[in-house]
């Protein structure tokens, strides 16, 4: 590897992780904004979340006074896994070719296993049932999560992304693979808070669930860290389904690139935004009883990769 | 099932029901029961509001050679009783509700009446208008006795009755 | 049936006719009478303790119970006396009085005997002893502890979870209240749960306590006490006004012009109308479903602009004067009233359809929150909550008053006993509010709003009892001389049905603790009492009653 792409690999990385720190709550705030509008309320603007961070950055850090030193270091911890992430995980830009699969996953899951183990040991009972929900979600979600990359791994030998992708492939179309965007959708819209998974944090049941132990600078760190690992997570997907490389090299395709990247991310984040309007919420029994559905669904995946489907 | 979420995610087109308000007035229909406010030319400061206000913000009491009315707005609950119980539609229930102010003074309304004085004692009877209002009910030849205080009008009734049934002589 | 036929019917000693509906039965031996009386399965409706003393020395304490079949109410009464006032307790054979006789205990210090939990219910903690507010003696504006021997006290217990190492099962204490996003009054409720599971639920209340009663006795007219009635609830206060007068009209032998009494009708369903909506707002919201939250309160726009048309205020209506009513509707009102009931039953009608499509709303409350049919009758339920366990009471049909006594309605009754029955009880019933408004609008009568009377006679009973949004609402006044009350007991509906939410708790998931609670529609504004129902008959672990204790 040269001097020339290591250099250009940081530079990307550093891009893709700056926009994506102001880029995510935008994301965020056109989400309710599309809400809103189908309740047929105005909604708060678009640039609403926005100006919540700054105003949460701005107030001292309040974590629960009886939790544990964990808790009080959670927040930055979470959001500086949620960083590397974005400097891993190509966005915007196509920033590291040497992302893999393994990694990338492994990431996006350590940034909420940071937050999770933290609700874990607040001494307010939400908090703990929060994270308990947390936990269970995840432990399903992620097995998914991890069936459907095993089986991108299995059916294209490599676990690059670069090389996998798009793991749907015309010429040679693969009803694994299928199976695979399918499950990877579905995970990334569980993984996205989304009603009807919208379960650690319900307000109704949990008064806000696992970020009840914060206030201030760490629920504004914990809030953007969350938000930036939701957009992370849905770029993984559309850097695994879209055919990045038929846009072409050199600084043309790059421009093309941003482009389609935004309108895909942000067209993803308008069809979740609707759907999590239109559903109410599962019970956690029931949100696991679907992902064991999802789950059955990436085991054939993975058996039908390895047997060359 | 899908035809439920597809339905509701239409609605993303419908206009939204916000009200605009306080950017746009927000209009109260005919009836509705605001901010009371008392006509001071037509009061008579005969306390009937007063009694009838079923939280106590309107108050009467007398001080000075003065009758004074005082309505807080504070205590109001915008019942109407007093508009219903009033002689003489003094109290009137506008429409305005933007009521909210800094200042307490703002939500306090007196009238002050003067009190005429008994014709024979000097002590402060009742206000100019109530005996006025008094003295049309009453025939012509009684009507002296709503300027003189409840105990000189006992004291004078009674040495009349005695007169007539003969026991003063 | 009437008062006279029913007490020849069943030979009843001592009884006498109050009026019409009102049977009073005096008992020296009030377990006796109760036995007997069983056998016509009344429902337990209140228990009124009055302070007679300045009258006839004596304390008073009248049950009230119910006969919804043959639309009468019997009223059991009991004396006491200084020094030390005791009668005996009925709840062993009317389990539903329990809540009913702790309040005559904590507020006048009459003691039941034989009264299987005679803790405190009304009064916090930290009242002293032997000071009973209700009493004659006591004045309405008397604070019995000063504030600064309030701010010396310990802070209160700290509710800490620890879940226990090397157990196989760890149990954690979840207080619900007395502020939550869940809970929009403040009540408080314990949850003791094992993972998702309730295993233990105790419920306390009366945080909103105001000494309505108190202050009704004290320092106001008859009518003055009308538009306190109705800021008893924010949700159904026209029905306690209407209620009360019901009661003092009933006293005073005052009959309410009929066109009057089709005016009371017409905003008592329009009142049902918004509460019933508000309430699929909530639950809605609860399940998690914002849209259908939002939309069904867009709908109830339209009838709070509707109330405001009619009455001049969005809620409160003070509408209601004792003998008849202070606004009429004329013509363009009753029409665009008919406007919007068209614009309402079209969409709900719609929306529902649309929102049982959803199949994890249906999920969430089909089968949830079970109340059996014999638990639901034991403990006294009442209202919608009762007619989805398969209950048939409704005050409007077993004992009709105001414009429902010219019409018919039609009562839905569900056998599901679980969460999703009560929604389609409301949603009928939110159909047939809508047809009885239709018919009130047709049929009412040309005629005077107000009944002339006199002065009220002092010292006579009176019950009044409206079928609330939420169930029977029965306002019990005895009046007092020179335009006051002597006393006034207003006994809310969600009093009856916040006793059986425990029992729907134990067993569900923690995820369902808030539509269940939701689901009795509690308002408990309405209730102003304290309950702290303790169920000790659940296997311990020691880590919970290690929590309980620190």
């Amino acid at each position: 590897m040269t001097l020339q792409t290591t250099l250009y690999m940081c530079v990307a990385g550093l891009i893709n992780a700056l926009a994506l720190l102001v880029y995510a709550p935008l994301l965020d705030g056109i989400g309710r904004k599309i809400k809103a509008r189908i309740q047929r309320r105005k909604g708060p603007s678009v640039m609403q979340t926005i100006y919540d961070l700054r105003k949460l950055y701005g107030i001292r850090a309040i974590v629960d006074g009886l939790a544990g030193n964990y808790a009080r270091y959670a927040p930055a911890l979470s959001m500086a896994l949620a960083v590397m992430a974005a400097l891993m995980i190509p966005s915007f830009l196509p920033s590291s070719t040497y992302c893999d699969l393994i990694i990338a996953a492994y990431l996006l899951i350590a940034v909420t296993v940071a937050q999770t183990y933290a609700s874990l040991s607040m001494s307010i009972p939400y908090s703990v049932i929060g994270g308990c929900r947390e936990a269970s979600i995840m432990m399903a979600s992620e097995l998914c999560f991890a069936g459907a990359i095993a089986s991108i791994a299995a059916a294209y030998g490599t676990l690059y992304v670069w090389r996998a992708s798009p793991i749907i492939r015309l010429e040679s179309l693969k009803p694994s693979m299928i199976i695979a965007a399918g499950v990877l959708s579905i995970v990334a819209y569980v993984e996205s808070m989304n009603l009807p998974f919208e379960i650690s944090e319900a307000e109704p049941e949990l008064a806000g669930g696992t970020m009840i132990g914060y206030g201030g600078r760490s629920l504004a760190l914990v809030m953007h860290s969350a938000m930036i690992r939701k957009a992370l997570f849905i770029s993984f997907v559309l850097d695994l389904l879209f055919p990045w490389r038929a846009l072409g090299a050199g600084l043309p395709g790059i421009a093309l690139r941003i482009i389609v990247f935004t309108v895909l991310l942000t067209g993803a984040y308008v069809v979740m935004s609707m759907l999590n309007a239109v559903y109410g919420r599962y019970t956690p029994g029931q949100a696991l009883r679907t992902l064991k559905r999802v789950g059955i669904a990436s085991i054939a995946a993975v058996i039908l990769a390895s047997i060359g489907y | 099932m899908v035809a439920s979420r597809l339905a509701f995610i239409k609605e993303v087109v419908g206009k939204p029901v916000t009200e605009q308000y306080p950017y746009k007035a927000v209009a109260v229909p005919e009836g509705f029961r605001g901010k009371p406010v008392i006509d001071p030319a037509k009061c008579l400061g005969c306390g009937a509001c007063a009694n009838a206000c079923p939280p106590g913000a309107l108050s009467i009491h007398d001080e000075d050679g003065y009758r004074v009315l005082r309505l807080f707005l504070g205590r109001c609950i915008f019942c109407g009783r007093c508009q219903e119980v009033c002689p003489v539609g003094a109290l009137r229930l506008t429409r305005e509700f933007e009521l909210a102010s800094t200042s307490r003074d703002d939500l306090v309304q007196e009238v002050r009446l003067v009190l005429e004085k008994c014709s024979m004692c000097g002590k402060p009877v009742a206000t100019r208008r109530e005996i006025v209002f008094v003295e049309q009910m009453l025939p012509a030849d009684q009507r002296w006795l709503v300027h003189l205080c409840p105990e000189c009008r006992a004291l004078v009734s009674a040495k009349i009755i005695g007169y007539v049934r003969g026991c003063n002589r | 049936m009437r008062c006279d036929e029913f007490i020849s019917r069943y030979d009843l000693e001592n009884a006498v006719c109050l009026d019409e509906r009102l049977v009073l039965v005096k008992a020296e031996n009030t377990t006796e009478v109760s036995e007997k009386l069983l056998s016509l399965s009344p429902r337990y409706s209140t228990c009124v303790g009055i302070d007679y003393r300045p009258i006839n020395r004596s304390y008073l304490v009248h049950h009230v119970l119910a006969l919804d079949k043959y639309g009468l109410y019997l009223v059991l009464e009991a004396r006491a006396h200084d020094p030390d006032p005791v009668v005996e307790s009925i709840t062993n054979l009317f389990p539903a009085a329990n809540w009913h006789e702790r309040e005559v205990m904590d507020m006048l210090g009459i003691k039941f005997i034989g009264h299987p939990e005679p803790y405190r219910l009304i009064l916090p903690d930290d009242w002293p002893e032997k000071v009973y507010p209700l009493r004659k003696d006591y004045p309405y504006d008397r604070k019995p502890v000063e504030l600064a021997e309030i701010l010396e006290r310990p802070t209160p217990r700290n509710y800490t979870v620890s879940i226990r190492r090397g157990s196989s099962v760890s149990e954690a204490e979840i207080p619900l209240g007395p502020y939550h996003p869940a809970l929009h009054e403040p009540e408080y409720y314990e949850l003791v749960i094992e993972g998702e599971r309730i295993v233990e639920a105790r419920y306390r209340g009366f945080f909103v306590h105001r000494g309505m009663e108190k202050l009704a006795e004290s320092r106001l007219t008859v009518n003055q006490v009308a538009f306190l009635a109705e800021r008893i609830c924010g949700i159904c206060g026209y029905t306690h006004a209407t209620a009360y007068c019901q009661a003092v009209e009933e006293a005073a032998d005052i009959e309410v012009p009929a066109r009057a009494e089709y005016i009371r009708g017409i905003l008592l369903e329009i009142e049902r109308l918004h509460s019933h909506l508000l309430w699929f707002g909530v639950a809605f919201h609860l399940l998690g479903f914002d849209t259908g939250f939002m939309a069904t309160w867009r709908l109830r726009e339209k009838i709070m602009d509707l109330a405001e048309l009619l009455t001049g205020n969005r809620k409160t209506y003070g509408l209601n004067l004792v003998g008849g009513v202070r606004r009429d509707i004329d013509e363009s009102k009753a029409h665009a009233v008919l406007e919007a009931l068209d614009f309402i039953e079209e969409k709900f009608k719609k929306l529902v359809r649309l929102v049982m499509g959803m199949h994890e709303i249906i999920a969430r409350t089909k089968n949830i929150g079970i109340l059996t049919r014999e638990d639901a009758k034991k403990l006294g339920a009442v209202g919608p909550h009762a007619r989805a366990s398969g209950l048939d009471i409704d005050v409007r049909r077993d004992c009709p008053y105001a414009a429902y006594k010219y019409v018919d309605v039609s009562v839905p009754v569900m056998d599901g006993c679980d969460v999703l029955s009560r929604i389609l009880v409301r949603f009928e019933e939110i159909i047939e509010s809508v047809r009885l408004i239709r018919v009130f609008l047709r049929e009412m009568p040309k005629g005077g709003l107000m009944a002339e009377y006199d002065d009220i006679p002092g010292l006579r009973i009176g019950i009044g009892v409206t079928e609330a949004p939420r169930g029977e609402d029965i306002h019990y006044v005895v009046t007092g001389r020179e335009n006051k009350i002597y006393r006034w007991r207003p006994r809310a509906p969600s009093y009856m049905n916040l006793a059986t939410v425990p029992h729907m708790l134990v067993g569900e998931k923690l995820a369902n603790a808030p539509i269940i609670i939701a689901s009795i529609d509690p308002c408990f504004s309405c209730t102003d009492h304290v309950v702290v129902i303790d169920r000790s008959s659940r296997k311990k672990i020691p880590l919970e009653k290690a929590l309980r204790e620190t």
